[in-house]
């Protein structure tokens, strides 16, 4: 069609319009002059147009802002929503819409469901369904698809969910009905899902094919536990009467009808049966292809559910074992008092016909074999039965635990974290059970995978019983071996294997301790079991990160280290807000970042820091060890508030006699106070508590160097050096020790040594040796290496102020101090504690400042 | 939120001819509309209909400021904010028919919790088809179509986007419907 056609057709098009219906056949006549075509063409829009007067009329707005507001129509694909950036659309769920996104922090694939504004309504809706979403992301089950968590940003909701690569039963279900062993297979895992759910009080409200993934291993995962109640029927959203509470309440969903239980048609209020009637819907048609219920009309589906008669099952495959059919219209019963009143009976029912079926199928040779094989088992049960009664008369004399760290063995450094995390979180574990005494040593001699020494080193710590462990790798998959030795006779009380999955680290733990409880004859009681599951967190993620946090911060303790241990218990905040433990990582974090890298936070931030996270962690758990020690630690070395400082120590000693670090600190405090005596014992405690542990060592041989027991130290540190020489603690407090003794020789040997490995630990007792030693020269060398060092990092101003004292230039020394102070700098905290001041006392300044630190000089 | 002055920058960048302020510009836009629109679905009853200019109105006023652009950068933000909303509604559109083919209609599922029915949903995929032949014969027509449906635009904001009286943007869109629903209904 030309140009000229066109608008000769438009102008006829619209005189036409204006004509009257009588004289419009005259004027086409005369216009178009036997050009048929055009005529037509004139006509026809001429009649389109006034037929459809409401045509387009409305403009498409008020449907676009539906769909604006509603679906977010793919759009987000491409965006970053909080950490998470979307990559594709999976789909829309009456929830909203479903995308596959990556979590850029934990840099794995997650689902984003999204949840459209118009479902809800109001903020108490959004506050149910947040709380519903909560609940299931507490469920751990390897057949519920994991919920991370529920997020709110940039006014979306949405849900963070596991992402799950595989077809929905729905899709497997068009190609037909699963055979029979496959159907059982998944039935069960099914079964299990809906079992761990109930047994938490939620109800899934919307068991269908379409919401059951299975994997390409034919493993289910369950989608969409309990936010079914939380779509809201069309009419309401189109504002027919019913508040949002009524519509939560209420059993009805607007969904997918044939899978419904009568009651839930019904609207009336649901418990777990009517999960297990909508299960029966989809067991049959995994059975035998087809839904029972379903008809040409909604209505007649319901009316086919809520028949008086179940059904005749139709397309039932022949020859189904003579149970199944049974069960699954049992499930089926439209009362439901007359179903299966839990999961785990089905369960249990489904398992009966699934090992009847099987041994059906085998063949009478097999039979046979199968009675040699009962007989056989039979034999050892008697046996089981037998060691089992020896061994609890064995066991009921085992007290005393020691947990030995887990080891590490997969030559994968990168999993030490879980090593250490694993037996911290295990000992915390079995700290819940208070008529076992622990014996948790954080360091243990070489070769203890040799059971020989893994029974000395039981009995040094004067435990019954000892818990080893390692971690393993075959091929992919991580293993956790662990065994139980008794110190008496060397015996292996029991041993087990288990399959490290990240996913369950959580309920891994739990059936640990509760498997070595057992095995050590403590049959839980009353809270213990409940205290055993006490989570510190439900997030596996925040978990992880926390462990691996305090991987980092125990290692050695470096700036890199240190650092990275606060960006992980950071991160794992993030995940769980609520979760205590971290904030006590953090907070020591913060204690340790000025002592070990001083400068990259000022000492009073880090500070403020560290009292913030430990209050944190104190207001969520008021019963943590950890907690009431960083927080003692903060009050003793940077609030000089000695007395709140002694309490928060004891508390954490009340609250675990074990926790070692609470003693060490406590030592320290007591040696600051003068109760020489008192320090002493408690760091005598911490040894036994930590036998093989450096840090406990140094503790003691610091305390009884602070008492002044030089020669006593001394004999301590030479036979710590004897076993390992180079250890840079060891050499520092040697030769501290031998300058007390006045044997400046070897003190500036041994400190020469400790420069040469590591030179910042050592310049300033060095710088102190040489000027007592006289040799102000090499002394003020150590000064310039401390300022040619403060070039490159920042060094505190207490190195050099011992350099001063050394060479008796107090007048240098007490303005370094007045820097110290003002930085509030914690090492100051041992003014009066610590020989090296000693020759500052005569000094009034001395006593000025000792005041201001609370201090009695 | 891209502040507006950057997203004035863009619109004025793409007047002058930059098709990567385009790519740039559609987005933010789109983005803004959701805003709009999930705040007022909250905020109205369901089922109230919007003053049909008020979204893109907003969105305009929200994004762009005002004392840097001239009355043809307006008119040129109305035009996207047209094309926005037109596939947008056919991207939604599109799904649902999808969703039919693959099988779901069987069950009415969650799914089916439908914003646009099914019907309609098929009209305005006709529509969209018809609008792009439409485009071939009669440019201009295409987006008075555009403007006033997919935007909301009234008879006279059409005419100041397109710079054509009012009467013609009258003319053109009795003209458009008309064969547009004349082209419709031979489709089916």
């Amino acid at each position: 069609m030309t140009t000229n056609e066109w608008q000769r057709i438009e102008e006829l098009f619209h005189t036409t319009l204006q004509l009257a219906d009588t004289d419009r056949a005259d004027y086409l006549t005369r216009q178009c002059a036997g050009d048929e075509t055009l005529r037509q063409e004139v006509e026809s829009l001429v009649a389109a147009f006034e037929s459809e007067p409401s045509f387009i009329q409305q403009p498409a707005l008020s449907l676009g802002m539906k769909v604006l507001s509603d679906g977010l129509a793919g759009s987000l694909v491409g965006r970053s929503i909080g950490h998470y950036k979307v990559v594709k659309l999976l789909g829309k769920g009456g929830m909203g819409e479903v995308y596959l996104a990556e979590d850029s922090v934990l840099e794995r694939p997650v689902a984003l469901k999204f949840i459209a504004n118009n479902l809800i309504g109001d903020e108490w809706a959004r506050e149910q369904l947040m709380k519903e979403a909560r609940a299931v992301a507490r469920l751990e089950n390897s057949n519920i698809c994991a919920v991370y968590g529920v997020e709110e940003t940039d006014r979306h909701n949405f849900i963070v969910m596991q992402y799950v690569d595989g077809e929905t039963m729905a899709s497997l279900l068009s190609r037909g009905p699963l055979g029979l062993e496959r159907a059982l297979n998944l039935a069960e895992q099914i079964i299990s899902a809906l079992s761990a759910a109930h047994a938490r009080g939620i109800i899934h409200r919307d068991v269908k094919p379409q919401n059951i993934i299975v994997t390409a291993d034919d493993q289910i995962k369950v989608l969409d536990f309990g936010l079914a109640k939380f779509v809201r029927q069309q009419q309401d959203a189109k504002g027919v009467g019913r508040t949002s509470e009524q519509t939560l309440t209420s059993g009805f969903v607007v969904g997918t009808v044939a899978y419904m239980s009568p009651e839930q048609t019904r609207g009336e209020e649901l418990d777990c049966r009517s999960d297990l009637f909508s299960l029966g819907v989809v067991l049959h048609e995994m059975l035998g292809g087809q839904n029972p219920f379903l008809r040409q009309t909604d209505a007649e589906t319901i009316s086919a559910i809520t028949a008086d008669e179940t059904p005749p099952l139709i397309g039932l495959p022949p020859g189904l074992p003579g149970g199944l059919e049974r069960i699954v219209r049992k499930c089926l019963a439209q009362d439901r008092e007359l179903r299966y009143e839990t999961a785990d009976q089905l369960l249990r029912d489904l398992r009966g016909v699934r090992l009847s079926s099987s041994s059906e199928q085998r063949t009478a040779r097999q039979r046979i074999h199968l009675q040699r094989y009962a007989a056989a088992a039979l034999a050892l049960v008697c046996v089981l039965l037998a060691a089992a009664g020896f061994f609890y008369l064995k066991l009921s004399k085992i007290h005393t635990l020691a947990a030995l760290p887990i080891t590490n063995q997969s030559e994968d450094s990168a999993l030490e974290y879980l090593s250490v995390g694993l037996t911290q979180n295990l000992s915390d574990k079995f700290s819940y059970l208070p008529r076992l005494k622990l014996r948790l040593p954080s360091v243990v001699p070489a070769g203890t995978n040799d059971a020989e020494v893994l029974v000395k080193v039981g009995r040094e710590l004067k435990a019954d019983a000892v818990l080893s462990g390692q971690i393993v790798k075959q091929g992919d998959a991580l293993r956790l071996h662990l065994s139980l030795l008794d110190t008496a006779d060397a015996s292996q009380i029991w041993n087990g294997t288990f399959n490290l999955d990240a996913a369950n680290l959580l309920v891994l733990q739990d059936d640990i301790t509760r498997e070595v409880a057992s095995k050590l004859g403590l049959w839980l009681i009353g809270d213990e079991k409940r205290l055993l599951t006490k989570h510190q967190t439900d997030s596996q993620d925040a978990l992880s990160l926390y462990m691996r946090g305090r991987y980092y911060w125990g290692l050695k303790r470096d700036r890199e280290n240190i650092q990275t241990a606060i960006r992980l218990f950071e991160r794992a905040i993030e995940l769980d807000p609520s979760f205590a433990k971290a904030y006590t990582g953090l907070a020591d974090s913060y204690v340790l970042i000025t002592n070990v890298a001083y400068g990259p936070v000022p000492t009073k931030e880090a500070m403020d820091k560290a009292r913030w996270n430990a209050r944190q962690a104190l207001d969520l758990d008021d019963a943590l060890p950890e907690a009431h020690t960083s927080m003692g630690i903060i009050k003793l070395l940077h609030g000089w508030n000695w007395q709140e400082a002694e309490q928060e120590f004891a508390r954490a000693i009340e609250l675990d006699p074990e926790y070692a670090p609470a003693r060490y600190w406590y030592s320290n405090l007591l040696a600051m106070q003068g109760r020489f005596d008192e320090s002493i014992m408690q760091s005598v405690i911490a040894k036994g508590l930590d036998p093989y542990s450096p840090h406990a060592e140094v503790n003691y041989g610091r305390a009884l160097y602070y008492s002044r027991r030089y020669d006593e130290a001394a004999a301590h540190f030479h036979k710590l050096l004897e076993g390992n020489p180079d250890y840079p603690q060891f050499l520092h407090m040697m030769g501290l020790v031998l300058l007390q003794q006045g044997r400046y020789e070897e003190a500036i040997a041994t400190l020469e040594k400790l420069y040469s490995i590591r030179p910042l630990h050592a310049a300033a007792a060095l710088g102190y040796a040489y000027g007592k030693a006289g040799r102000h020269h090499d002394a003020l060398g150590i000064l310039r290496t401390l300022d040619e060092f403060s070039r490159t990092e920042p060094i505190p101003p207490l190195e050099k102020a011992l350099v001063y004292i050394g060479m008796g230039h107090r007048d240098e020394a007490f303005s370094m101090l007045e820097k110290v102070y003002e930085e509030r700098f914690g090492i100051l905290a041992y003014l009066t504690t610590d020989p090296l001041y000693d020759d500052l006392r005569p000094d009034p300044r001395f006593a000025d400042l000792a005041r201001r630190l609370n201090l009695t000089p | 939120m891209t502040p507006p002055s950057d997203i004035t920058r863009l619109l004025l960048a793409w007047s002058d001819g930059d098709q990567a302020a385009l790519e740039k510009l559609l987005p933010l836009i789109e983005q803004e509309l959701h805003r709009i629109a999930r705040r007022y679905m909250r905020r109205e009853n369901p089922g109230h209909t919007l003053q049909t200019t008020a979204l893109v109105n907003e969105a305009y006023f929200r994004l762009i400021d005002q004392r840097d652009v001239h009355w043809q950068n307006r008119a040129h933000f109305f035009g996207i904010a047209a094309q926005i909303m037109r596939r947008i509604l056919l991207n939604y559109a599109r799904d649902r028919q999808r969703d039919k083919r693959g099988g779901k209609a069987v069950q009415v599922s969650l799914s089916e919790v439908a914003v646009i029915t099914p019907e309609k949903s098929a009209e305005l995929i006709a529509l969209d088809e018809s609008l792009k032949r439409l485009a071939v014969i009669d440019e201009r027509k295409c987006r008075v179509v555009e403007l006033r449906y997919f935007g909301g635009l009234s008879v006279e904001e059409t005419a100041e986007v397109l710079g054509i009286s009012t009467i013609t943007v009258a003319r053109d869109w009795k003209m458009a419907k008309a064969w547009l629903a004349r082209e419709i209904r031979h489709d089916d």
